[in-house]
């Protein structure tokens, strides 16, 4: 299930946020976690658009069906 | 001019004069202009005209009953389906339907009802066992990626169920195993679709629905068979049976209880549309605390710099004291040199 994958990575980003915001960190350290935060987000976007592919199959009737 | 007489084969009378001929055998028929009338409420439903309709039955027969809305006032308040009650009333015949129809004029309830009474010693039964405790549920899933629907082949539930995902989250999985939802064979279908998903076919989650119906309709989600199998899954499962009103035993075993089909499939999947926006705030955020961190590292470097600066000038003041002492120094030594030189002379 994809709970977990999802999950993780928004944590993450938050978890950038703060540090960010916190000023704590070199630039480049700071550069680092920014890009790093975009590639999550990303991920994030692309974990919603893998979850499956959109069938409707019916099991009895051993083919895709569909609802109106 | 005559009308011109209809031919009718074997001399057959018409529906009319059928119905005619019913309606003056019942009117004509004292015991049933005042007939009393035991049996258990069912199908209970008010019309637009804010008229009662409910059929009375036993283990034989039924007959639909009618209470007119302004005959509101003397029937119990707590009719429901499944009470045994007594009706008081006139029975007719309403010949555009062709159905025979008991006119309530006094609904009076007696006790709960057998089938009432069957339910709630199963529900105190199953609740004994901790079938119902929230220790048991299993959690729903945030992102399924496959969700199983056990439902009736071309019930509107199950239209219902798919709609609600499909909008919410469009890319899912859905996989539906039909079953009968009413009736004889319903327990037996409704536990195999189950034990499919559960170990065979496995889904994230599994969704069973149902539109409304009556209490009798409803009966296999009574059962005991049905509550364990909810309550032996390994897989979660959220029921969407009936209206809002209908609880069954098998919405308290369930992991979660929808109150309608199209509730279920709310329940099971989270609008893809609003994670995506809280993924764009998600950057925006990010974004504006990364320019937060810039200016303030900026800040920081025009800020050195102008330390730096203060410590240079703070340098050439201290070179330049540093050269006002050697002058004056020198300054001595000459005026020294001077004085001697004259004292010398």
């Amino acid at each position: 299930m994809k709970d977990n994958e999802y999950g993780k990575r928004g944590e993450e980003v938050r978890r950038i946020i703060m540090m960010l915001e916190s000023g704590k960190l070199s630039e480049e350290e700071g550069e680092r976690l920014m890009q790093r935060g975009l590639e999550l987000l990303n991920e994030m976007r692309l974990i919603l658009d893998n979850i499956g592919s959109g069938v409707t199959y019916s099991i009895d009737e051993k083919r895709e069906i569909q609802i109106d | 001019m005559q009308p011109k007489t209809e031919q009718r084969p074997y001399n057959a009378i018409t529906v009319s004069e059928l119905s005619k001929c019913i309606l003056d055998i019942i009117n004509s028929n004292d015991a049933l202009k005042n007939a009393c009338v035991i049996g258990e409420v069912t199908n209970l439903m008010e019309s637009k005209a804010k008229n009662l309709y409910f059929d009375l039955k036993d283990e034989n027969a039924k007959i639909r009953c009618v209470v007119y809305r302004e005959d509101r006032g003397v029937v119990d308040k707590g009719l429901k389906d499944g009470v045994k009650a007594v009706v008081f009333g006139k029975v007719r015949y309403y010949e555009p339907l062709g159905s025979v129809q008991l006119y309530a004029m006094r609904v009076e309830i007696i006790s709960e009802g057998d089938y009432l009474k069957q339910i709630e010693e199963l529900k105190k039964k199953l609740k004994e066992q901790g079938m119902f405790d929230e220790k048991h549920k299993k959690a729903i899933p945030k992102l399924p990626e496959r969700i199983g629907i056990i439902s009736a082949k071309d019930g509107a539930g199950l239209k219902d169920v798919i709609t609600s995902i499909r909008c919410r989250f469009p890319n899912v999985d859905i996989f539906v195993k039909y079953a009968t939802m009413q009736g004889k064979s319903a327990v037996k279908d409704i536990c195999e679709g189950i034990e499919y998903f559960d170990n065979h076919f496995k889904v994230d989650v599994i969704i069973i629905a149902r539109g409304g119906g009556s209490i009798e309709d409803l009966e296999p989600f009574n059962t005991e068979e049905i509550a364990r199998a909810i309550f032996n899954a390994k897989t979660p499962i959220i029921t969407g049976i009936g209206h809002k009103e209908d609880v069954t035993v098998a919405d308290y075993v369930a992991d979660c209880i929808a109150i309608t089909p199209t509730e279920a499939g709310r329940t099971a999947v989270q609008d893809k549309a609003e994670l995506m926006r809280k993924i764009d705030e998600l950057e925006i955020a990010l974004r504006k605390a990364y320019e937060t961190f810039k200016s303030t590292k900026e800040k920081e470097r025009q800020m050195k710099k102008m330390q730096q600066q203060i410590k240079k000038q703070h340098e050439i003041v201290r070179k330049a004291e540093r050269s006002k002492y050697v002058y004056i120094a020198i300054i001595l030594v000459l005026l020294i040199l001077l004085l001697l030189s004259v004292w010398w002379l």
